[in-house]
């Protein structure tokens, strides 16, 4: 184990586990809810409030506005007694009954107080100097004995007035009620808001958090495994939760994704070992010839090393290029597509010097869409098996029927079981018997060859050939019309 | 630059010596030397005249002086790319058959040797005999090759850039077809046997199914013809086929 780091190390690890954690989901996601819900809320409390002070000062003025104008129609109808009686409802003219029952809750709550020349008429004071004074300084006079506070403003009280003619002159009639009872009302809902607000914040923010970490605890799991994963451990995978939601798909998407990771590493292993192999092969055997020839000069048979040299370095030359072509094609870097005549590039094939005698009159024309070189390995490979396993005799055809190009490659040699045919196909197939490695091996090129017909949207098979050996036929699409008004010379 | 220059004009006069004695004058562009010499001496044996320079501009100099019938031409090249020195060439209209050395490396591919005015290409490795079958193959085609353009109504066909069109229209043939119309072209209004367009077409040594001639006939309707609603190109039955047997005035 090694000591743990310290110094100037802990400082960014520890400023990198905070910015961690301020850029974790968890707490990004708690916090957006809790500021949200915050807002939302004190906005909604100040809404509230505001909402319920108005209706309360609404009620208190409307009621006042009643009592005012009650007591305004009594008095101009000449019933000024109706301000000193105890229960006005009782003496009223033609009150009904709302009205009354707003004037009792009114006069229990409000001050009725008048004001102007004319007051005197109203005033409950039997004594008349005093009735002259009040109305000499303008006092208001307080009605249904009750006292008047010192000052009575718009801001502390909601006032309504009404103006009454009298035969003294005119007076207003004032009904006032304390806005006290409603601010103290109104300061209880804030309190109880001041304290529930944050309440309610904390207990969001809390089931943000439990509720976000349960979802992502699986994250986490997820993360702590794959971190784990490395290029020799592939055959891990990462848990799966449950459920069918996002992470859970994101897992199962991980695991997909890591079984086909965990597969190409195994085929390029297997490749790799394969193609060394089968790379060392010709190069072991080059040198072995060469070198046994090279001890004793005079006795070396040097057209038989030069030739065997010339074959092995075909293999080799082969071999490269179905490398470099399967490469190409796992890479997804093809070269271009266009039209392709297979038959120039079968005769280009046949050009080169060849171990067996090659019947080629079946070769006529075939016009394909697709990469030249890749259409090339096709053509070689196929060749170079029909070569290999031939006992004296090959034939070659090439014909569009329809809409397919059909290119067979016929040999005398022993053929291919029908129970192995869909082996021969695969990378470094090992059959026994005649198809050994001694004759070339499959090797790459027919594996090769299977992935690039179908690429091509072709089809590969093998066919018993009437010259006693395999038929090897691909099919590939035609780019030429079917040909409709082309004559025959005959 | 004296130096250089001599030896660039030593070679030419070489060059212009061997002219006469009716040898197919080869330059092999290769930066490989054991490659470049294993070739020149091959080509020797068989009966060509063959120098070998193993850079870019030195090889460009050389084709210049038009001392050579053909030209092998590596594409990785010091001093300049063989693509380069082929597109120079063309440019400053040296027509000199070049047959490209392609690698399969991913980087460069043949169309694009072609696309830069190479008449022929071959991918490395390569088998020596299909070098020198491509060689004469090339050595035929332009010495009996008239290089005035062939022409037939609104039909014309430039032997040296190796394009056709049709009016204003350039028409993209493959080199098998392009080798064929020619052919035709070559002999307007008579009629050509088909194992004659074989044997020039495909060669003489051709092995495959004769009627491969029909289907490129049929390859060359498709693109020379009947887009432009021509027939110009006809059967004679049991005979052979004829271009431009109907005067372009009644079609």
């Amino acid at each position: 184990m090694s000591a743990p780091p310290t110094g100037p190390l802990t400082v960014p690890e520890r400023g990198g586990r905070l910015v961690a954690l301020v850029e974790s989901v968890r707490v990004r996601l708690t916090f957006a809810v809790s500021v949200i819900f915050a807002g939302a809320l004190t906005l909604a409390s100040f809404g509230l409030v505001r909402q319920v002070e108005g209706a309360l000062v609404n009620d208190v003025k409307v009621r006042n506005d009643t009592v005012a104008q009650a007591l305004a129609r009594e008095l101009a109808a000449g019933n000024p007694d109706i301000l000193t009686s105890a229960d006005p409802s009782q003496v009223a003219s033609g009150m009904d009954r709302s009205e009354a029952e707003a004037i009792r809750q009114g006069l229990n709550e409000s001050i009725v107080y008048a004001s102007g020349p004319g007051s005197a008429v109203v005033s409950p004071s039997t004594n008349i100097f005093e009735k002259i004074r009040q109305v000499i300084t303008g006092e208001a006079v307080p009605l249904f004995s009750k006292a008047l506070p010192s000052q009575i403003d718009d801001q502390d009280y909601v006032v309504s007035r009404v103006k009454v003619q009298t035969v003294q002159g005119d007076l207003v009639l004032h009904v006032a009620s304390s806005l006290e009872p409603i601010n103290r009302t109104v300061d209880r809902v804030q309190r109880a808001l001041f304290f529930a607000v944050p309440a309610l914040v904390g207990a969001v923010a809390i089931l943000a958090w439990m509720m976000t970490g349960r979802a992502l605890r699986p994250v986490s799991a997820i993360t702590a495994r794959a971190r784990a994963i490395t290029s020799t451990t592939l055959d891990q995978r990462v848990p799966e939760p449950r459920s069918d939601d996002e992470i859970g798909q994101l897992a199962r998407t991980m695991n997909a994704m890591l079984d086909r990771l965990e597969s190409a590493s195994e085929r390029q292993k297997r490749f790799v070992s394969d193609a060394s192999h089968e790379l060392r092969s010709p190069v072991s055997s080059i040198r072995l010839q060469v070198e046994t020839a090279l001890m004793h000069p005079e006795q070396a048979d040097w057209e038989a090393v030069g030739r065997t040299v010339l074959a092995e370095d075909q293999r080799l030359a082969g071999l490269v290029d179905n490398l470099l072509a399967l490469a190409r094609i796992e890479e997804g870097q093809r070269g271009p597509q266009s039209e392709v005549d297979l038959d120039d590039i079968v005769h280009d094939q046949l050009a080169r010097p060849l171990s067996v005698a090659i019947d080629r009159s079946g070769v006529l024309a075939g016009r394909v869409y697709g990469v030249r070189d890749e259409l090339t390995s096709v053509v070689r490979n196929l060749l170079d098996n029909a070569e290999r396993h031939a006992a004296s005799a090959v034939k070659v055809s090439l014909s569009t029927v329809g809409p397919w190009v059909r290119f067979c490659v016929e040999d005398d040699g022993p053929g291919v079981e029908p129970n192995l045919r869909d082996k021969v196909f695969e990378r470094f197939a090992r059959l026994q018997e005649a198809r050994s490695r001694d004759a070339g091996g499959a090797g790459l090129g027919l594996a090769l060859t299977k992935r690039i017909v179908e690429t091509h949207s072709g089809r590969i098979f093998i066919e018993d050939s009437p010259l006693g050996g395999a038929a090897f036929v691909v099919e590939l699409p035609s780019a030429e019309l079917p040909a409709d008004d082309d004559e025959s010379v005959g | 630059m004296t130096g250089h220059s001599l030896v660039v004009v030593l070679r030419a006069a070489w060059e212009r010596r061997s002219r006469q004695n009716g040898a197919v004058r080869v330059l092999v562009v290769e930066d490989e030397v054991a490659l470049a010499d294993a070739v020149v001496r091959g080509l020797e044996a068989e009966g060509f005249e063959a120098t070998a320079v193993h850079d870019g501009l030195e090889g460009l100099e050389l084709a210049r002086t038009g001392g050579f019938d053909l030209m092998v031409l590596d594409i990785m090249l010091p001093g300049m790319n063989g693509y380069k020195v082929c597109r120079t060439l063309r440019d400053e209209e040296v027509w000199t058959p070049i047959l490209m050395l392609t690698a399969k490396d991913g980087e460069y591919d043949e169309a694009e040797a072609l696309d830069t005015g190479a008449d022929d290409f071959l991918s490395k490795p390569f088998s020596f005999v299909v070098l020198v079958a491509r060689l004469r193959a090339l050595a035929r085609r332009r010495s009996d090759a008239n290089l005035q353009p062939l022409e037939f109504d609104d039909l014309v066909l430039e032997p040296v850039s190796r394009t056709v069109r049709r009016g204003e229209t350039a028409i993209p043939l493959s080199p098998r077809e392009f080798a064929l119309l020619e052919a035709l072209m070559r002999h307007v209004g008579e009629v050509v046997a088909k194992t004659d367009l074989l044997d020039r077409v495909w060669g003489e040594d051709f092995e495959g199914d004769p009627n491969v001639v029909e289907v490129y006939i049929g390859y060359l309707r498709r693109k020379i013809d009947r887009p432009f609603g021509r027939n110009d190109l006809e059967t004679v039955r049991g005979e052979g086929y004829r271009f431009g047997a109907v005067s372009p005035a009644a079609s």
